[in-house]
């Protein structure tokens, strides 16, 4: 499976990067390229999750507060940047949840069906894409994170790390249990022809 | 939890129009931090703290202090048998007491004595300290100990609870560890019985033997309770 790539970072990228945080915690003002490059990233990763945009919205603005206010605590690890961002949207997200100001949403494209479908090796019958959203709707949500995360927006098993606060290894792992729950649920619930 | 399947997909372009970032940094303006994150709030605690440590110790030393030089007046209650009995004395470092000795005057002012100087406690001026204080002492005792080490020959040869004036002890209780429980008798009278002394000597095992709840009674027949005594037989 092919994953995106704009995680990873070459380590000049990762310093000019460096450069503007340090910038960004001596003077607020400075935070504005941070904003301009991780803002559609993180409204994405949060819409994902949702099904209200102006809530979307608003969440993602909470997040660059957030981020603002904290970034004095902010310590370099070698990993974009994007992944404390990450974490506040996740915090701030499932807050919205408890709040119960959101409701979770499953997004899912037929683009990434059929990519499930083809890892659990399955037919790409109508019937099997149907019932492949109903066992979705079916699994824990820690599990659904993860599917999220590396079939439906394609990240690499060391940004899901990152943004879980997971090793590597550990987000594979969980990865392939998550998905082995699904196969699981996909072939016991199956109604019967 | 909800289910969308192929919703339509938000262009780059359309999330670029609310990116605002004036409006973060006029938000961020606006939220004040919490006072537990502000350093004077933190410096106002800790100097608050610190002067409430000073205040509690001063307190706790000022009533350390009366208690030293009061709990046997009060212990006492008001009668005491000696109508010249003067409880200042009593209590006073044994080195006020040795300076009459030394200079044959009386002390006046008792707070110089702590600042004088090293006076040498001869033999002569032990026995007179000794002599001084059970003379003076309103405490009761056990060959002598009011408060300590006792030794086994001691404890062996008291014949009784004692107190130095003409009150008489008319009862008290006698507390210590037998194997691995704890004994509590009531003695009427003062007396020390053998059997009780062998008991407590074969059995306290080092650990303090007490006598408390002493009741005297004294020559105009007033009940006083009197101090306990906590020994620790060697």
């Amino acid at each position: 499976m092919r994953v995106h790539s704009n995680f990873h970072q070459t380590n000049q990228l990762l310093q000019n990067e460096l450069d503007l945080i340090k910038k960004a915690q001596k003077n607020p003002e400075q935070f504005g390229p941070l904003y301009n490059k991780y803002h559609e990233q993180i409204f994405r990763y949060i819409y994902q999750r949702m099904d209200d945009i102006e809530l979307a919205h608003d969440i993602t603005a909470q997040v660059f507060i957030k981020a603002l206010l904290n970034i004095t605590k902010y310590e370099y690890r070698g990993v974009p940047f994007s992944s404390w961002l990450y974490r506040i949207a996740k915090s701030e997200l499932y807050q919205s949840f408890r709040d119960k100001k959101a409701e979770r949403t499953i997004n899912i494209d037929a683009i990434n069906v059929v990519a499930i479908i083809d890892e659990i090796e399955s037919d790409e019958t109508e019937e099997n894409k149907k019932h492949l959203l109903d066992s979705l709707s079916l699994l824990k949500e820690k599990d659904i994170q993860l599917i999220e995360l590396r079939f439906f927006e394609k990240r690499s098993f060391k940004e899901m790390g990152e943004i879980l606060e997971l090793t590597e290894n550990n987000a594979k792992v969980k990865t392939f249990r998550a998905l082995e729950k699904l196969k699981t649920l996909f072939l016991t619930k199956k109604p019967a022809l | 939890m909800k289910l969308n399947y192929n919703r339509p997909e938000l262009s780059s372009s359309e999330i670029e129009k609310r990116q605002d970032f004036n409006t973060i940094l006029n938000q961020i303006k606006t939220v004040k931090p919490y006072l537990f994150k502000k350093i004077l709030f933190y410096g106002a605690i800790g100097l608050t703290s610190i002067a409430g440590i000073f205040i509690l110790n001063s307190t706790t030393f000022k009533t350390s202090t009366k208690k030293t030089y009061g709990t046997k007046i009060t212990l006492n209650k008001t009668k005491l048998p000696n109508k010249s009995y003067n409880t200042s004395n009593d209590v006073k470092p044994i080195i006020s007491m040795s300076k009459p000795l030394k200079n044959g005057t009386n002390i006046k002012n008792e707070k110089e004595d702590f600042h004088d100087e090293i006076v040498e406690f001869t033999p002569k001026i032990k026995t007179e300290i000794k002599a001084n204080k059970q003379r003076n002492s309103i405490l009761p005792s056990i060959s002598g100990v009011e408060y300590g080490t006792i030794t086994r020959d001691q404890f062996l040869n008291a014949v009784k609870v004692e107190i130095a004036n003409s009150s008489k002890i008319v009862s008290y209780k006698i507390n210590y560890f037998k194997i691995s429980n704890f004994i509590e008798k009531e003695i009427i009278g003062d007396e020390l019985s053998e059997e009780l002394k062998k008991d407590v000597l074969t059995y306290h095992n080092q650990l303090p033997v007490s006598i408390t709840n002493i009741l005297s009674i004294d020559t105009n027949n007033q009940v006083n309770s009197l101090p306990s005594i906590r020994l620790f037989i060697k």
